[in-house]
């Protein structure tokens, strides 16, 4: 086992170890992660540097990029009503094909 | 995963991070039953999580907020009364000086020296001295406001703020002169509280107002491990920021929008009239919070 590790060339290493970490992180974000079934761009849900690139290239502008993402993402929703306790993670929903056609 | 999917005022914005844009749902978040921790990586911005402000523990939290609150009670604010007066003085004086040399005051700037001076005299016992200044804090401000320019890099490397602290200075000087100004700021305030603190016994024998860092170093609610002098020194530079560009800001824009509206203006001005007979001779703020449209100004510009 030593052996393999030791004789390892870096290009080999970073497939064998980098590229299967960050897929297996960026795979368990987009599906099982807790927040997975939330929508979304993709890209941000993988990586902070979502973020991080709004607010650092273009000065902390990711607040207007958010509001974007509600029109693209959360149209349907924008005439339901949530009463203060109806804490609307417990609304069910049965496909964000609904989403496509709203 | 009972709900596969979801749609609603709701998106992930990031791998850990939700965004609700329902305003009524603000007041479910955040209330007073709840104890939710803060997000580590939303507040490692800053590098300072031993800072009460973004202390990520909830109970920790508690902790360290009940210890600041004697500060900001109704009858401290009273007694810091004549020290505010005093700077507002300074500050008319100074809009005066610039009136005289047909100079423009640039607002900003002069508000954010008092709020600056006005707190770090309750945080140190001592004034940053900005309201004297030629510039009227330019370069004091702008140095501060770099610490929110490397924010968002901190942000995502969290470790750059060690890094940073731990370079030679002239290498630090090299990579970023911003960062170095924050970390300038820093040791002066680490020198600062050292002195606040030592002087603990000087001001109880004096009889005066203690300073916060006074107060927080004897304080009895907080345990021995949160009255380390690291620890006291990121909460006055916490409080330092949070006391003096947020007041700042509130003057500056109600400032602009009762400049900005002549009818609004007058209204205020006929107010004062009347209930300041003397200039010299300014009322104490329990009689000027009693005037109905001055404190409709102030609420409106806070909201």
């Amino acid at each position: 086992m030593m052996d393999i590790i030791l004789n390892a060339t870096p290009m080999s290493l970073i497939l064998s170890v980098v590229v299967p970490v960050v897929a297996g992180g960026a795979i368990y974000r987009l599906l099982f992660h807790p927040l997975a079934r939330f929508p979304g761009p993709k890209l941000a849900a993988v990586t902070t540097l979502y973020e991080g690139f709004y607010d650092i290239v273009y000065q902390g502008k990711y607040i207007w990029q958010i509001e974007k993402m509600h029109k693209k993402h959360g149209k349907l929703s924008r005439s339901k009503t949530y009463g203060q306790k109806d804490i609307p993670f417990q609304r069910p929903i049965s496909s964000r094909c609904h989403e496509c056609s709203g | 995963m009972r709900h596969p999917h979801f749609i609603g005022p709701i998106v992930r914005i990031g791998p850990n991070e939700l965004h609700i844009i329902d305003a009524s749902f603000y007041n479910t978040l955040y209330n007073q039953s709840n104890r939710f921790d803060k997000y580590d990586y939303f507040y490692s911005m800053l590098g300072n999580p031993e800072a009460t402000f973004p202390t990520i523990s909830a109970d920790v939290h508690r902790l360290r907020r009940q210890s600041l609150t004697p500060f900001f009670t109704v009858k401290a604010v009273q007694n810091f009364h004549s020290r505010l007066q005093r700077l507002s003085d300074r500050l008319v004086e100074r809009m005066l000086e610039c009136k005289a040399a047909g100079k423009p005051v640039p607002l900003f700037l002069a508000y954010r020296c008092l709020t600056a001076d006005l707190i770090s005299e309750y945080i140190f016992g001592r004034q940053l001295g900005l309201i004297n200044r030629e510039d009227f804090g330019k370069g004091f401000y702008e140095s501060w406001r770099s610490l929110w320019d490397i924010s968002p890099v901190i942000r995502q490397l969290p470790w750059m703020m060690k890094v940073l602290l731990g370079l030679p200075r002239w290498v630090t000087a090299m990579v970023s002169p911003k960062a170095l100004e924050v970390i300038d700021m820093q040791a002066q305030i680490d020198k600062w509280t050292l002195e606040a603190v030592s002087n603990v016994d000087k001001v109880k024998d004096s009889n005066q107002t203690g300073t916060i860092l006074a107060g927080l170093a004897t304080s009895d609610v907080l345990p021995p491990e949160e009255k380390t002098l690291h620890r006291l020194s990121i909460d006055a530079n916490s409080i330092l920021a949070a006391g003096f560009e947020t007041t700042g800001a509130v003057l500056t824009h109600m400032t602009y929008l009762v400049l900005a509206d002549p009818e609004r203006r007058r209204k205020l001005i006929n107010e004062l009239h009347n209930a300041i007979g003397d200039p010299a001779d300014i009322p104490t703020w329990q009689t000027l919070e009693k005037l109905p449209y001055l404190t409709a100004v102030i609420k409106e510009a806070l909201r």
